[in-house]
């Protein structure tokens, strides 16, 4: 089986799960206990703190460990905003775990602006920058599209935002740019990141949120006081450990120049082919977005399942709903959207991708033939 | 062990003459089959069946299946002591509250107890209001009624509610038929309804992967699962309509679809439930809710078998539908919205009122029709629930 639906999950790196059995069977100890044994086990909780902060470049008191990217973005929307009375400022391409705490702000009264998308599957910059005013509270940006793998270019928006109102915090979900794109986060200049661990070779359960330090934030889940008091719950050490140990594998075999080119190739591939790549904003190298004319997705997808490739449409998160959302604010037509297919990879070599493009398009021809069978 | 009783009480059953002890007795197995991994013991005795010895903790989950088993009318919780007036006495006050209005209501199947009905409630009622001060009589509407049910088995039993249950007949005591399920909301609750009435359901569902998601055909399961909480031994039978969706989209009008692949259905579950034992075929149409659901619709799919095709929910009104889905546990599953084969290849303006003879034109046109019939019967699956 061909597996291109990274964007969604991964594999877990087998060093991961390795670090997650020892965890369990060994390091089982709780953290936050005052015995020797206990102690150990916070020193490791701590280098994997520390591990994984130096990787995404941050300090460790600014890694506050979540079960998710979803826990980390309600905790921003629910116990990160200082201004209690400002407007908040989304972009349309926001993952729904931001769109949705934007809209329920929204029906507890908060003005919330959504800043469009250019064609090219990033924000309008200009007219993100025309919503943010001196009363804005918080500015939320997708760092790369989980449908088109398109890159906002952080650091220039933050810059321009910052500009405009120095006061205001800004938001960024990186669940899918995170180690990926070879970025810190110290030098994009945001208050706030998400992160989620199972994008990356790790297990899902496991997550960050950055916090800049010097920042005060309110607790989500309060309790026993764990992570500095900002997020309780005794900590998930075997997954920790997971996420350090996939951290330190992603690192080692990271190419974002290789990614983009087998994703140049596929899109040289599908071109030929007459379907269109959706978004052509510079990309993570990841993701890319084919809309294939006069072709469901799902059929697509079921089918190509079925000859040993499997691949995305829209987000896995919000599977079970009609429609998509970004990709609509983009400027698809609804038709375009059902077309929509997500290739993502991961560590895929060339030539199982383009051996998966060609089933793929084998398999189109054969919907547009009228037989399925 | 809990010092509780759960009282069954059964309602139709009562009607039923020489027959009555089918009905029983399969009202018997049911209950036995639900509770069949609770530590209890059953006690079936005329006219009331009662729970006993279980755990407390167990009592809601009792209670819960209890209400899943048709032929049950109601259940009540309840105290249980001997004949001695002093242990009722004293069941009485501890159950009753010390203000507030009150009524004793007795009722005495052991007629041979030294006090009758009236008596009972005149003397009961008397303890309790010398016992509690704070407590008066009023026979009209009471705040607290002790019910006190005086049984031949020498228990007696005081309770204060009474649990509404599912009612309708014991599941298995009214024949085979088979449920057409299509994952919608109204389909669960059309076999709901018949199994109500003590039908043994074996629901089929078609499907029309790739076309349709796996996803899609997990929720049938899902629901079929749900289903299977009132229908013990519910079976699913999964057929595919791919290929002739196909053939009829290559070779029909488009705006016969749906009306054509509706007689296939027919056809198929005709077939379906000849080979599985069912006498005839339920699906959960509503009249006039969609273009295959006018009388004009239905008389041409209805015109292909001819076994009983019952619609229980045809008079019903969609938020009265969703009102039992709600009930039963449906619903929520009902609307994930996965495409379902209704609307593979869903034409734009799809026939409201077809005319036969033009259906049968369109059929003729379709090649080897039989075939694809046969093919799907072939490939038929059966989804262990």
């Amino acid at each position: 089986m061909i597996y291109l639906d990274n964007a969604a999950t991964t594999r877990v790196f087998d060093s991961a799960a390795i670090a997650t059995q020892k965890a369990m069977l060994e390091d089982f100890y709780n953290p936050n206990a005052t015995y020797k044994s206990a102690v150990k086990a916070n020193e490791k909780l701590e280098k994997s703190r520390k591990n994984i902060a130096d990787a995404v470049g941050a300090f460790p008191d600014e890694i506050i460990f979540t079960s998710c990217a979803t826990e980390s973005n309600n905790t921003v929307f629910d116990c990160g905003i200082k201004n209690q009375k400002g407007n908040i400022v989304i972009t349309a391409g926001e993952h729904s775990s931001v769109y949705e705490c934007a809209m329920r702000l929204k029906g507890r009264g908060r003005d919330v602006r959504i800043a469009p998308l250019t064609p090219s599957g990033i924000v309008n910059h200009e007219k993100l920058l025309s919503l943010v005013d001196d009363n804005t509270a918080l500015v939320s940006i997708i760092h790369v599209s989980n449908e088109t793998g398109a890159v906002n270019p952080i650091q220039q928006i933050v810059a321009s935002i910052r500009k405009k109102n120095a006061r205001t915090l800004i938001h960024c979900d990186g669940v899918q740019a995170v180690l990926k794109l070879e970025q810190r986060i110290s030098e994009l200049g945001v208050d706030y990141y998400s992160a989620s661990a199972h994008k990356i070779g790790a297990p899902k359960g496991i997550g960050f949120l950055y916090v800049r330090r010097g920042l005060n934030i309110a607790p989500y889940i309060i309790g026993g006081g764990q992570e500095h008091g900002l997020r309780s719950g005794t900590q998930n050490t075997p997954y920790i450990s997971a996420f350090e140990q996939a951290v330190n594998e992603f690192t080692i075999i990271r190419d974002r120049a290789n990614a983009t080119q087998i994703r140049n190739g596929l899109c040289d591939y599908f071109t030929s082919c007459g379907y269109n790549i959706v978004g052509s904003a510079e990309n993570s190298g990841y993701i890319t977005c084919v809309c294939i004319p006069g072709i469901k997705a799902e059929i697509l997808q079921n089918m190509v399942h079925d000859r040993g490739v499997i691949i995305g449409k829209g987000s896995a998160c919000s599977g079970a709903k009609r429609g998509n959302r970004v990709l609509a604010a983009i400027g698809l037509s609804q038709t375009e959207i059902e077309g929509c297919i997500r290739i993502s990879t991961f560590n895929n070599t060339r030539d199982e991708v383009m051996s998966a493009a060609h089933i793929i398009n084998e398999t189109v021809k054969k919907i547009r033939s009228g037989n399925v069978k | 062990m809990s010092n509780n009783v759960i009282l069954i009480r059964f309602g139709e059953l009562y009607l039923k003459g020489k027959n009555k002890d089918y009905f029983e007795n399969t009202l018997k197995t049911n209950i036995r089959k639900k509770l069949e991994n609770l530590e209890c013991t059953l006690y079936f005795g005329r006219g009331r069946y009662v729970v006993k010895d279980y755990d407390q903790s167990n009592e809601e989950e009792i209670i819960f299946r209890l209400k899943q088993v048709f032929g049950i009318h109601s259940i009540s919780v309840a105290g249980r002591c001997g004949y001695d007036f002093e242990e009722i006495v004293a069941l009485a006050l501890e159950m009753t509250p010390n203000s507030g209005t009150f009524r004793v209501s007795s009722h005495r199947s052991y007629k041979k107890y030294p006090l009758n009905s009236l008596q009972i409630n005149m003397q009961l009622g008397e303890r309790i209001l010398q016992a509690k001060s704070g407590l008066t009589v009023d026979l009209h509407r009471p705040d607290y009624i002790i019910n006190v049910d005086v049984r031949e088995n020498g228990d007696v039993y005081l309770f204060d509610s009474v649990i509404k249950c599912a009612g309708g007949m014991p599941y298995g005591t009214s024949s085979n038929g088979l449920l057409l399920l299509s994952g919608g909301i109204d389909s669960p609750v059309a076999g709901y309804m018949l199994a109500k009435r003590g039908m043994n359901l074996t629901a089929l569902h078609f499907h029309s992967y790739p076309y349709t998601s796996e996803a899609a055909k997990q929720k049938a399961v899902d629901l079929a699962r749900i289903l299977r909480e009132y229908c013990p031994n519910l079976k699913l039978v999964c057929v595919s309509l791919t290929e002739i969706q196909e053939s009829i989209h290559k070779h029909c009008k488009p705006n016969y679809m749906i009306t054509l692949v509706r007689r296939f259905m027919m056809r198929i579950a005709q077939s379906v439930a000849q080979s599985h034992g069912c006498g005839c075929i339920i699906n959960g149409e509503s009249l006039g809710q969609v273009a295959s659901q006018t009388l004009e619709s239905i008389t041409v799919t209805n015109a292909v078998v001819d076994i009983p095709v019952f619609r229980p929910l045809i008079g019903m009104d969609k938020d009265e539908i969703i009102e039992i889905a709600e009930k039963i546990g449906t619903f929520k599953k009902s609307i994930e919205p996965y495409e379902d084969c209704c609307t593979v290849f869903l034409p734009e303006f799809p026939l409201i009122k077809p005319a036969r003879e033009k259906v049968e034109e369109q059929e003729s046109f379709i090649p080897d029709y039989h075939g694809l019939i046969e093919r799907a019967l072939t490939e038929l699956e059966v989804i262990k629930l």
